[in-house]
């Protein structure tokens, strides 16, 4: 985007052994992060995790206790949030609601002391990338949720930001609208290719929008990957857990060598595993297999099914049905197709694809 | 519309029944009254009301009244004043409380605790402490300062202001507490994004956050200005008028001539000369918020 040469550019943000202290309670301690440029990077976590308070961080609006942030290479741990070359995009937009949509974009620049005509060209050429030209007189109360998270970039894209941060935009509206404005910030930051860093707790805008995902768990980072990578081999049972709906299926028993075969064996089931790739193939003790539910299917006639139970519950969703399962070891899901699925009471017998199929060590909740 | 009906739970005839108490009150109460009073301004009525026709001798005499037309005088500077003061006042110390401050419950219990008192007992409080024998002159000359002079209630160019000190100090602590209430429900996100853009915070109240709260704002200033209109026992505890008529107001004038100087007519007449000028100063700002633009 040659309107934007900052942003183009894309900037890193480093991250490097931060430290988030309130009062005596440490909040994020020791917490390392890097950012590459124009990368879309998604914070996921449940609430409290800590992410609302390290894009804070970032931009400045908290006091650091530990460590240095940096953005495109300089040190901004002390700086003011206005000289971090950073723009920000609030839940609920934040829009100075008594001004007008070019009021809104020009308000910092004008109190920044910018000249009138200059301010004038840059807000119409914001306002012309982002398609708010017929907008500008009017007041953010009278804009749809589209147009005004579109004044919100446009607030921070006047001033050059080379950052984003999105603090959770799409978190209180409705389904429809935030499938909508979703779609919108991935063609913006390919339009742009500015760096971005997204905070959410939908695992849905984390899988779509981001290039990396970072998910976080009480102030630490538990993985950090591309989303096929965070979803198909999550590094523990909380990311496991955490990702995919309904969740990935966990069964208990224990993994044990037996005559040179690597075995998981369950209550009422034995599943040879010696094909699956592990980190640490020597490991035997206490274990949870972890299966998504499109990771499990019926077995046709004749076919080996390791799994048994009977069908408790269907959910019909339109293009798919998941079914669920009582099985000796517990409750199942399953990803089926929109047709042809079993009826509650009917047996069931399922194939698992182990070589999808996740283990863990539960003492640990690592990933094996 | 039907289908609303079918869920309420009660009848919309049992609604109208229920509500019929109300209607009497203000009919009889308020409306009664009100077209009572203005028919007794019509009236030549002296100790008791008589009920023949007069015309508007009333008003003409009213108008030809010096000491009417200065306690009107008074109670607009009183009143300007007064509301300036307590906004700007009450809306610093809001700021100031908002900007988290150290022992914040204190400081706004302080800051609110004139306003229980009755406006009687702030009369007789500021001028007890004004009184030139008594209060603040009194001590501070007795520490040695002899030429000092506090003397506002027993002058008769600077009586109004002392009342207007007075008035100020008892209702600031309700524009702080209105105001403060306003600015705890700003979004916090707004103040995150005034500091992303830069915008100093003394900007960020004047040109984002106080526009926000314009309503609360408003509503501030009509409870101010009631109590302007009505101002009537602070006045009579604090100076009772005077000296002369320098703290005389329209309330006042009126309670005088209907209870002590026995003049029914008359004071119905100034009734409701004040009723018409309030109605005639809310008149616009009624249009402007309830009929224009729907």
């Amino acid at each position: 985007m040659k309107d934007f040469p900052h942003a183009s550019e894309g900037a890193a943000i480093g991250i490097d052994g931060l430290g988030i202290r309130f009062g005596h309670h440490d909040v994020i301690s020791d917490l390392s992060l890097d950012i590459l440029p124009g990368e879309f990077l998604v914070l996921l976590g449940p609430s409290g995790c800590g992410k609302s308070t390290l894009l804070n961080a970032v931009a400045g609006l908290i006091d650091v206790h530990a460590g240095t942030i940096s953005i495109s290479g300089r040190d901004v741990t002390r700086a003011e949030p206005k000289d971090r070359g950073i723009g920000m995009v609030f839940q609920s937009y934040a829009l100075y609601p008594r001004m007008s949509v070019a009021q809104n974009m020009g308000f910092g620049l004008r109190v920044g002391g910018m000249a009138k005509a200059e301010i004038a060209e840059r807000v119409q050429r914001t306002a012309k990338f982002l398609q708010l030209e017929s907008l500008l007189g009017r007041r953010p109360a009278d804009l749809s949720g589209g147009q005004r998270q579109r004044v919100a970039i446009g607030r921070a894209l006047v001033r050059d930001a080379e950052v984003f941060l999105f603090d959770e935009p799409l978190s209180n509206l409705d389904a429809q609208l935030r499938a909508d404005l979703r779609v919108e910030i991935k063609r913006l930051h390919q339009s742009l290719g500015s760096t971005m860093l997204y905070v959410t707790h939908d695992q849905v805008e984390a899988m779509t929008l981001a290039d990396r995902i970072v998910v976080m768990k009480g102030g630490e980072i538990q993985q950090i990957g591309a989303p096929a990578e965070i979803y198909g081999r999550p590094a523990n049972l909380f990311v496991a857990g955490f990702l995919g709906t309904p969740k990935m299926n966990f069964l208990e028993g224990d993994v044990a060598a037996e005559s040179g075969r690597r075995m998981f064996r369950a209550e009422g089931l034995r599943l040879d595993v010696t094909g699956m790739l592990l980190d640490n193939p020597d490991f035997a003790g206490p274990a949870t297999l972890g299966l998504r539910p499109e990771d499990l299917s019926p077995a046709g006639p004749g076919e080996e099914a390791p799994l048994a139970g009977e069908v408790t519950l269907t959910e019909p969703l339109g293009p798919e049905t998941i079914v669920w399962a009582a099985l000796g070891a517990g409750q199942v899901s399953l990803r089926m197709g929109a047709e042809n699925f079993p009826a509650p009471g009917d047996r069931l017998h399922i194939r698992p694809d182990l070589a999808r199929a996740s283990l863990f060590d539960r003492a640990t909740g690592r990933r094996l | 519309m039907a289908t609303l009906a079918g869920k309420l739970p009660f009848r919309p005839g049992g609604a109208a029944v229920a509500l019929w108490p109300a209607w009497i009150i203000v009919l009889c109460a308020y409306l009664g009254t009100m077209v009572w009073t203005v028919a007794v301004s019509l009236t030549p009525s002296k100790l008791v009301p008589v009920m023949q026709f007069a015309g508007t001798h009333q008003y003409e005499r009213l108008f030809k009244t010096a000491r009417w037309m200065t306690s009107v005088e008074n109670m607009l500077v009183f009143g300007a004043l007064f509301i300036a003061a307590s906004m700007v006042l009450g809306t610093l110390m809001a700021i100031a409380l908002d900007r988290k401050i150290a022992a914040e419950g204190v400081v706004r219990t302080i800051w609110l605790y004139p306003y229980s008192l009755s406006f009687i007992v702030t009369g007789v409080v500021w001028q007890w402490m004004m009184n030139p024998s008594l209060g603040i002159q009194k001590s501070v000359n007795a520490m040695g300062w002899e030429n000092f002079r506090f003397d506002w209630v027993t002058d008769p160019d600077r009586a109004l202001y002392a009342v207007v000190l007075a008035a100020v100090w008892q209702s600031a602590g309700l524009v702080m507490a209105l105001m403060l209430a306003g600015l705890r429900g700003i979004d916090e996100d707004l103040w995150k994004a005034i500091r992303v853009d830069g915008i100093p915070v003394w900007r960020g109240y004047v040109s984002i956050i106080l526009p926000v709260l314009r309503p609360v704002m408003v509503t501030a200033v009509v409870l101010l200005g009631i109590a302007v209109v009505k101002s009537y026992d602070l006045v009579v505890a604090m100076t009772n008028g005077g000296p002369g008529m320098a703290t005389d107001v329209p309330a006042k004038f009126i309670m005088d001539f209907l209870f002590v100087r026995a003049n029914v007519g008359f004071a119905s007449g100034a009734a409701t000369v004040m009723l018409v000028a309030v109605a005639a100063a809310i008149a616009p700002w009624i249009y402007a918020v309830y009929l224009r633009k729907r």
